[in-house]
């Protein structure tokens, strides 16, 4: 009786307190949130690859972040918008940052194999587009909420590195010497 | 009496049990091993055959994050992820390391004759252009720069780093690269930069850049001074793949010569070509034909010496030389196909002819794994209406070179016979666990972007020399029989660092060939042919025999 009094009178409090006066632990935890907010001036790089032969080579440009949209998906989906080889209903739909790991979740129409130099562009042109933002190092790939295990030839499984605008990978963190 | 008798018996079942245990302990050396620039490792380190066992505090000890459950770990290197069999060692679960390695897209080289693992960084690519120095390695390294006089110049240190055939390399503004030491890439600017110092992150990192200006002097590649640092002994240099560029260079010419044999065994056979002092660039090779080894040396003269030069005559079959502007080239005629390694030692220069493995050299009695790449599912390239799938040509293809090589009296191992899906690791363990000899595997590509790129590519995995070698062998009867451009042989790291998971876990020499362009109108119809797709067949067989010495 006495721990039920005690449940609810938490609850009231919980419910009824100015929100400045809950203490943090009975705080309700917030959604996971997608992406970041929007970088300050609402655009993002969007990568734009060119070929001349084999050789690959990659631009940049920019786009605006739809209103309450995501600046990780806006960048991807500028990406495959120039990349005329996937499928045209293939988007992402969503991108999720922890611990400067994304996971990006595409439609299930992405999820197929690609031809050896496609490939390459795809993912490389991933690894540049999500190199724009500083919180992120780590990409791993979904589809329907699935992991792809491949694009093609190369494994995916364990994930990409992203690829910096000055053509660096993210450097190994916390190396103890020994 | 009866303490005796059960004695007896006891030393009768135990003395089989302690030979074999005292022949395992045998093959079990204590060893080295050396960590990019972290040097000697401290800890105990068995060598066991050619594999390295290491306490898993070791791998801790170095930054990589290792969790151990039942008998395996799990071993992350960044991004890459590994979970390998530990092995039980002097009482302690160990990791055999160069399968580790393997596993994670890394390498380890035994020093020859010790029991030394030396482990580097690889460098994926340094740039320098208007003043700007980008290093990216593959793991962390330590750098420092220092400023030399008379000639003054810009001197960076990159220490744990070892350059590969696959290294990008963009150098301006009379910058040059050298593998100054076995674990140390040194990267030199001559003439004065504003700004000669390294960002505080660029000490321990596996990337860094650096602003240091665009330097005061000319960019042209001046030859070393008589007081520069001379090259240091047993020094790797680059392995380069590549034409060298067309680079200028002041100053009075390196002297080549003579040319002499050396070591010689199953595997390797080792020339020495005798220079007068360091050479002002790395040099480079070329195989313009699988058994033509072509060595150009950046501004020198060459001479090998009165009559015919002293070489392996079961190794070369013959040694020319001519001049390509200031450069000699060195070209080496084989008595069969060999990967190479150069490198310098003290003022030498050291040539690796990497011998195959060929057995008795026969292509019958070999086992050939054959892999159509896709099926089921999994349709690979395909024309925009999918009329045509790559699983479907691959299988084609891949049917016709089994026939022909089972007529060759090889033992021929499909990975699929029909439309199904194959993991793609699952491909090399069936290599793998066949002890196969080769392992091919059959792709078409295909180029979204630009639809009039054209031809066929051979990969081989990374930087290994051996499948470079089977690449070389395939692509160079490729590129006479398929009517297609030939776009040569390509290590996979040019498409991804860690290479295509075929060619990474097989155990074997193993390439995949790419035949040409499925998106390419000209490419496509070419390949649609009969002939087309029975050329391939045959050119597989011949680029086979070519790896094996049969003329």
């Amino acid at each position: 009786m006495v721990g039920v009094l005690g449940i609810a009178a938490i609850a009231a409090y919980v419910k009824l307190a100015p929100a400045d006066k809950i203490p943090d632990n009975l705080r309700a935890k917030p959604a996971a949130t997608s992406t970041p907010r929007p970088t300050d001036d609402g655009h993002v790089d969007i990568i734009k690859p060119h070929a001349k032969g084999t050789d690959i080579t990659y631009g940049r440009g920019t786009a605006e972040v739809p209103q309450g949209g995501d600046k990780v998906v806006t960048a991807v989906n500028g990406f495959l918008e120039s990349c005329p080889f996937v499928p045209d209903d293939a988007r992402a739909l969503s991108a999720f940052v922890k611990n400067r790991e994304v996971v990006i979740n595409f439609s299930a129409s992405f999820y197929k194999s690609y031809g050896t130099t496609d490939e390459g562009t795809l993912i490389k042109g991933l690894q540049m587009s999500l190199g724009q933002f500083p919180e992120i190092d780590h990409i791993l790939l979904e589809a329907d909420g699935k992991p792809i295990d491949t694009l093609g030839n190369i494994e995916l499984m364990n994930g990409l590195n992203v690829i910096r605008p000055d053509g660096s990978e993210p450097s190994t963190h916390g190396a103890a010497q020994p | 009496m009866l303490a005796t008798v059960r004695m007896k018996r006891l030393l009768q079942f135990l003395i089989p049990w302690m030979a074999i245990t005292s022949a395992g302990w045998a093959q079990t050396r204590s060893a080295e091993l050396v960590f990019t620039y972290f040097g000697s490792i401290r800890g105990r380190v068995f060598r066991v055959g050619n594999e390295c066992y290491v306490p898993l505090d070791v791998l801790r000890n170095v930054g990589w994050q290792c969790e151990e459950r039942e008998g395996t770990a799990t071993v992350r290197v960044d991004e890459r992820r590994a979970r390998i069999a530990l092995r039980r060692i002097a009482d302690q679960p160990m990791v055999p390391m160069t399968e580790l390695l393997d596993a994670v897209g890394l390498q380890g080289d035994w020093e020859p004759g010790t029991n030394r693992l030396d482990v580097f960084a690889p460098l994926n690519s340094v740039k320098y252009e208007r003043g700007h120095l980008t290093v990216d390695a593959g793991l962390p390294v330590k750098s420092a720069l220092t400023v030399l006089k008379n000639p003054t110049r810009t001197v960076i240190d990159v220490t744990g780093a070892k350059m590969l055939p696959i290294t990008g390399l963009i150098l301006q503004d009379g910058a040059k690269i050298t593998q100054f030491k076995p674990n140390v890439v040194r990267i030199t600017i001559n003439g004065t930069v504003p700004n000669p110092v390294l960002p505080a992150d660029a000490a321990v990192a596996k990337s860094f850049n650096a602003t240091l200006g665009v330097t005061s002097d000319p960019a042209t590649i001046v030859t070393k001074g008589e007081d520069e640092d001379p090259p240091q002994g047993g020094v790797p240099v680059t392995t380069q793949l590549d034409p060298p560029n067309n680079q200028t260079f002041i100053g009075p010419q390196v002297q080549a010569g003579p040319l002499t044999a050396g070591e010689d065994g199953p595997t390797i056979a080792v020339l020495t070509l005798r220079l007068s002092r360091a050479l002002p660039a790395a040099p480079t090779f070329r195989h313009p034909e699988p058994s033509l080894l072509e060595i150009v040396l950046p501004n020198t003269t060459i001479d090998l010496g009165e009559g015919a030069p002293s070489i392996d005559p079961l190794a070369v079959e013959s040694a020319t030389t001519r001049m390509e502007g200031s450069n000699a080239v060195l070209s080496l005629k084989l008595v069969r196909p060999m990967g190479t390694e150069i490198s310098f030692a003290g003022n030498d220069l050291q040539i690796k002819l990497l011998k195959p493995s060929i057995g008795d050299g026969r292509l019958a009695g070999k086992t050939v794994v054959i892999d159509a790449g896709h099926g089921g599912h999994d349709s690979g390239a395909t024309t925009s209406g999918k009329e045509l799938m790559e699983k479907n040509m691959t299988l084609a293809i891949a049917k016709l070179a089994s026939s022909q090589l089972i007529q060759e009296g090889v033992t021929v191992i499909m990975t699929r016979n029909t439309d199904e899906f194959i993991a793609l690791q699952e491909r090399s363990e069936i290599a793998n666990r066949n002890h196969a000899d080769f392992f091919i595997s059959v792709h078409i590509n295909s180029n979204g972007l630009d639809s009039t790129t054209r031809g066929g590519i051979t990969f081989f995995h990374l930087k290994d020399p051996i499948s470079y070698v089977l690449a070389d062998c395939i692509q160079s009867q490729i590129k006479q029989v398929s009517g297609l451009p030939n776009l040569g042989v390509w290590s996979d790291g040019k498409i991804y660092k860690s290479g295509f998971a075929v060619l990474r876990y097989a155990k074997m020499p193993a390439v995949l060939i790419e035949c040409g362009f499925i998106n390419n109108a000209t490419d496509r119809k070419r390949m649609m042919t009969d002939d087309f797709k029975q050329n391939i067949a045959g050119a597989i067989v011949k680029g086979l025999k070519v790896y094996l010495g049969q003329k």
